[in-house]
């Protein structure tokens, strides 16, 4: 179900359900992010990295699974 | 125990729901006249009045409707903490010698559908909202989802939570949702905020809940079977809390303020969670009743599997869990659902409570709200 406003898709009959979460900054922090992964490959503890997406005009970030390779 | 102090002698309630052409103020009014009704005594002997809404208007104005006697009428506003702190306040009005004999009153009206927030009035970046992250299912289903995994919780469970909650609500008829549905059913209702379904979810409703307290050497004389409010504890967040609309959390989680609260009002009180009959928490969704039971002392971490698997929290089991369908049956009109847990756990222990009383004549009862940013209050009440 899309989130209500303020969100700036809510309007939109084509809505697809996105991911959130907080995403730790090795042992300092947890921060609230929009996550750009498939549903099924989400789970506590995936390894995440900082990508830029935009929502309409607005530049914003989230957080994406490394793969193989990464850092958090 | 120690001699209590402060007594309720009234309650009254105006049901939950939808109510198209009555404000919330006049459901307000109409639940106090019910309590004073319930108590056998009249507005002008009313010496003080705490009341509050997060939606429904200024309750002191009621005063139009119930008659301007000239008594102090304060306003509330405490988030879903509301009825809590105004009950608080109106305990220690009494405690404190200044008065004897007063009104608490919680009411609201939320339009359909979820709460539209504005970042700007929670101190947050427009962007926060843009990007649909100020959603609250969001945040419920995310420290549900951790909790879930920390604890080996299914969400199974969780369908069992609204499974009670919608069969109390069958048999309280001032509930709104009254039809059951079975745990499969709620599992099949459409995805809200993964792993919360439509109907794990309280939604915004409307309603009103009154109380009479007073000083409680002076209840014998009222016509109505007192219950003792034994006492109360409220708290607020500590810094780096898991709260909605958190942008950022810390890594090491501070205890929840229901921690606090519960365990401050059961010191108070001298009395353990074991001791207690009959229990209402906050169930804006069914993850928060698993988690809040844990915070309350009532279980531990992960014991809820078996708890509810059991029906050890069902109106017969050992641990009944919100009696009266909670806010998953009743919804949520934030500043009436506080006192609408002391009204069901007055009747519960006056035994009142006609089909859905707990049997073996309950003798102690709990309540705990908890609202954003991060406050809870928690009562307990005696026969």
């Amino acid at each position: 179900m899309p989130p209500s406003p303020p969100f700036v898709g809510a309007e939109h009959s084509d809505f697809v359900p996105f991911p959130v979460g907080y995403v730790e900054l090795d042992g300092m922090i947890r921060v609230e992010s929009r996550l750009e992964a498939a549903e099924e490959e989400l789970r506590v503890g995936l390894r995440m990295k900082l990508v830029r997406f935009e929502l309409g005009d607005q530049p914003l970030f989230a957080f994406a699974p490394c793969g193989s390779e990464g850092e958090a | 125990m120690a001699e209590p102090t402060v007594a309720i002698v009234g309650i009254g309630i105006y049901p939950f729901g939808r109510h198209q052409d009555v404000s919330g103020l006049e459901m307000g009014a109409e639940a106090v006249r019910r309590a004073l009704l319930d108590a056998g005594i009249e507005w002008r002997d009313v010496q003080f009045a705490f009341g509050g809404s997060s939606d429904a208007g200024k309750a002191d104005t009621m005063v139009a409707e119930l008659g301007p006697t000239g008594i102090p009428f304060t306003n509330v506003s405490n988030g879903c903490a509301t009825g809590g702190s105004a009950l608080v306040s109106a305990y220690h009005a009494i405690e404190s010698g200044a008065y004897d004999l007063g009104v608490v009153v919680g009411f609201d009206k939320h339009p359909r559908g979820a709460f539209m927030e504005r970042p700007e009035d929670w101190s947050l970046p427009s962007w926060y909202g843009t990007a649909g992250l100020m959603v609250t299912t969001q945040f419920f289903g995310i420290k549900i989802q951790r909790y879930m995994h920390d604890h080996g919780i299914e969400p199974l469970t969780l369908a069992q939570v609204a499974e009670k909650a919608f069969l109390n609500g069958e048999l309280n008829p001032n509930a709104w949702r009254r039809t059951p549905w079975s745990a499969e059913q709620v599992l099949d209702s459409p995805m809200v905020s993964d792993p919360l379904t439509q109907y794990m979810l309280c939604s915004p409703g409307e309603g009103a809940a009154a109380l009479i307290v007073c000083r409680a050497e002076r209840a014998g004389r009222l016509d109505a079977k007192p219950v003792f409010l034994r006492s109360v504890g409220v708290r607020t967040r500590t810094s780096g809390s898991f709260e909605v609309y958190s942008p950022s959390i810390g890594v090491d989680l501070p205890p929840s303020p229901t921690v606090d609260a519960a365990r401050t009002a059961m010191e108070m009180a001298g009395i353990g969670p074991e001791d207690l009959d009959v229990v209402q928490v906050q169930d804006t969704e069914a993850g928060a009743e698993l988690i809040h039971l844990a915070e309350c002392g009532l279980c531990e971490d992960g014991e809820q599997v078996e708890l509810y698997a059991s029906g050890r929290t069902g109106l017969t089991g050992r641990l009944p869990v919100n009696t009266d369908g909670g806010c998953i049956a009743n919804g949520e009109p934030i500043g009436a659902s506080g006192l609408r847990q002391v009204h069901e756990v007055v009747l519960q222990l006056r035994g009142d409570a006609a089909e859905r009383q707990v049997p073996g004549g309950p003798r102690l009862g709990f309540t705990h709200v908890y609202g954003a940013p991060g406050v809870s209050a928690c009562t307990v009440l005696s026969r």
